[in-house]
């Protein structure tokens, strides 16, 4: 058991940098929308 | 000549079978300590019946069919999809016995939709529901989302056996050389991200001045059921209940890397930080999510009915990447969703039916085969316009460069096909019971795709035939329909005899 | 200050539905609502969320539940929050409906004025048939007893099991 958690928190360790990105990149992705959608409303807004 | 279904096929169905009986029994201890800490004994009283019943038949199923031979593909098929069939069965029974439910196939219909992962619901009286169930029905999602059969391969079933049941659950995506290790790393990952998510989810809630132990629990049944892109809440307003534009942005963060295939997962774990980026599942889903969306904002032009930016781009987007990644999760009213434009709510169905990665937890056609298609058209048209002798290849990157061939784009051409059917069946089904093409057609794809967005048709009161062919409809796109096909010819067989 | 604030109260109060409307009724047809002052009555549920200057509650009448966006004063009237085993205080409130809030990022809400505690919520006993208890109990034994006879036949090797 020991010796299993010892191996998780090394696969962990090593995969910190990588859980960091792959929490950053659901939120590029949800600005981007973001960005597209405001273009939108500012630009259907100024069409009325 | 082929050999046809014997009676060693029975045996050993019925021997896996009762292992995942007994397995679903062990499971159902977790509740019953929730109920115990919680003082919620009549809950306690519903879950020791369960688990008596899967116990008993379970043994009683291993008695009578003892260990049998190595498994075959055909055996593991028809093992993966009768005993998400059984499981719907089991699992029906506590919350049934809560008194939430109006008939059994009401509660079964619900405990499908938890281990499909849809998310669609029929019970009455959520916010009164105990803790003990509220967290079965959550964990239902977070088996189901890995699979009922990879719960059980953990503890159970050998090297070889376990692979065939592994693809049956429509998981072909190999991360590693072997299946059981795949499982546990599925599982490392799955309880990695259970750690933070619930702590992430907890903090907001406890932002908002909730106690540790409401936050915990809200924020361990949101990830339970937004990882596994099942759209379960543990209240009856759904995400409308927390009134906060930041938790719905930690969902979707979830949702998305739930969304989000275990290959990719495994490469950024290990260092392999690029494979996000070139991924070709990964580009592709970026592709449609914005596609699908610029279709929803079209949608509304001329008629944005929305205050400000800001709840513009939330509520059109949360309904939208709820939609695609299949979580089913909604920060509105399905009367509110129902009042919005029709290209509008066209532009979800098509993300609804594409769905998210292979070998993730999302439902649907899968970005991977629209993916495919992309590229066997690619090569098509390259090799029209080049001399016939030439020879044209088109690869992909999909944790190592591939090369596109026909049987690949045969199979999932087929599969493809198969979940339109089943889009348009529902559809069908529903325009014959007076429900309008558009409002039927979204309510079946969410129901197939496993996405779980609700229009306003699922209630109780729908026919009783639309319930059982949505509870198909959600087996079926669950499994991705090969395991059905063959335990549909196994019993066809073993009637004419 | 607090008189002009008073007046205008009663004038809202004077131009709403005096009958109270069914949640269900707001949310389908919440057009027909908007800004305008409802009075609704239903079961407080769930858990009280802090925001600035006031909190979030939910209210739950027949099936159908909203949120309540409520003054911070009003916070010590809750006693009770429907969930399990909780019957949640029973209000009546007056406030304004809106279909779209701006205050709050676009949210379907009523933001209460009057906030009138008809019935105190109360713990509810757990409701546990007998016949369910010795159901269960006569289950358990039967199962085990079962269970203990297979499990003597399959070591007497009839009819075989490896496990």
């Amino acid at each position: 058991m020991k010796k299993r958690l010892i191996r998780y928190i090394g696969i962990l360790k090593r995969g910190i940098i990588g859980i960091s990105i792959e929490l950053v990149y659901p939120l590029i992705v949800t600005v981007a929308a973001f960005l597209i959608s405001l273009i939108m409303f500012y630009s259907e807004i100024s069409h009325r | 000549m082929i050999p046809d279904f014997s009676k060693d096929d029975i045996t050993v169905v019925s021997h896996y079978i009762g292992k995942i009986f007994v397995a679903l029994g062990i499971i159902q201890i977790l509740p019953i300590v929730i109920g115990l800490i919680c003082l919620e004994i009549a809950a306690v009283v519903d879950f020791f019946i369960s688990i008596i019943t899967c116990l008993s038949f379970g043994s009683i199923l291993l008695y009578f069919s003892p260990s049998p031979q190595e498994l075959n593909w055909r055996q593991g098929m028809i093992i993966v999809a009768l005993s998400w069939f059984v499981a719907m069965f089991v699992s029906a029974l506590p919350l049934y016995l809560s008194g939430h439910f109006e008939c059994f196939l009401d509660a079964c219909f619900e405990s499908m939709s938890a281990y499909a992962t849809t998310g669609l619901i029929l019970i009455q009286d959520l916010d009164h529901l105990s803790h003990a169930h509220n967290i079965w029905r959550h964990l239902m999602c977070f088996i189901g989302g890995q699979g009922i059969i990879l719960v059980a391969l953990v503890f159970f079933f050998r090297g070889g056996d376990a692979l065939r049941i592994y693809i049956g659950e429509a998981r072909d995506d190999k991360i590693l050389p072997n299946s059981i290790t795949t499982a546990k790393f599925i599982w490392m990952v799955s309880f990695t991200y259970l750690l933070i998510g619930s702590l992430l989810l907890a903090c907001v809630l406890m932002f908002h001045g909730l106690p540790f132990p409401r936050a915990i629990f809200h924020g361990l049944c949101i990830f339970m059921a937004g990882w596994d892109t099942a759209g379960f809440a543990p209240q009856s307003l759904n995400i409308l209940y927390y009134h906060s534009f930041v938790f719905e942005l930690v969902t979707i963060i979830i949702v998305l890397l739930g969304a989000t295939s275990f290959g990719v997962h495994y490469a950024v774990w290990t260092g392999k930080y690029r494979e996000l980026k070139e991924d070709f599942e990964v580009k592709i889903l970026m592709f449609t999510i914005f596609m699908t969306y610029l279709v929803v904002l079209i949608g509304f032009s001329g008629n944005i009915d929305f205050v400000d930016p800001v709840s513009f781009f939330r509520y059109t987007f949360y309904q939208l990447i709820s939609g695609h990644t299949g979580v089913g999760y909604s920060n509105i009213y399905s009367s509110q969703l129902s009042k919005w434009p029709e290209l509008a709510i066209i532009g979800v169905i098509i993300a609804m039916g594409i769905g998210g990665c292979m070998n993730s937890t999302a439902g649907g056609i899968k970005v991977f085969r629209i993916g495919l298609f992309y590229k066997s058209m690619k090569r098509d048209i390259r090799k029209l316009s080049y001399p016939e002798s030439s020879y044209i290849r088109e690869y992909f990157h999909h944790q190592r460069e591939i090369s596109i061939d026909d049987n690949m784009v045969k199979t999932a051409m087929v599969i493809t096909i198969c979940y339109i059917l089943l889009y348009f069946s529902g559809a069908l089904v529903g325009t014959f019971f007076g429900y309008g093409f558009l409002p039927s057609l979204f309510e079946s794809v969410s129901a197939s795709a496993n996405v779980g967005l609700s229009i306003g048709i699922t209630n109780t009161s729908m026919p009783v035939f639309m319930k059982m062919w949505y509870i198909f409809q959600m087996w079926a796109g669950r499994l991705e329909f090969f395991a059905i096909f063959i335990l549909v010819r196994f019993l066809v067989k073993t009637v004419k005899r | 200050m607090k008189i002009i604030w008073n007046t205008l109260l009663v004038l809202l109060l004077l131009s709403a539905i005096s009958k109270a409307q069914t949640l269900k009724a707001l949310i389908s047809s919440p057009d027909m609502f908007d800004g305008k002052v409802v009075i609704v009555q239903g079961e407080l549920i769930g858990d009280i969320f802090s925001s600035r200057d006031g909190f979030w509650v939910n209210i739950l009448d027949s099936g159908t539940a909203i949120g309540l966006w409520v003054p911070e004063s009003e916070k010590n009237k809750i006693k009770f929050l429907g969930r399990y085993g909780i019957e949640g205080d029973y209000v009546k409130i007056t406030g304004i409906f809106h279909k779209q809030c701006v205050q709050h990022a676009g949210d379907m809400d009523i933001h209460v004025s009057c906030f009138e505690i008809i019935k105190r919520g109360s713990y509810k006993k757990e409701q546990l048939p007998l016949e369910k208890i010795i159901f269960a109990f006569s289950l358990g034994i039967v199962s085990l007893a079962a269970i203990g006879i297979l499990h003597l036949l399959s070591h007497k090797g009839s009819p075989p099991h490896n496990q």
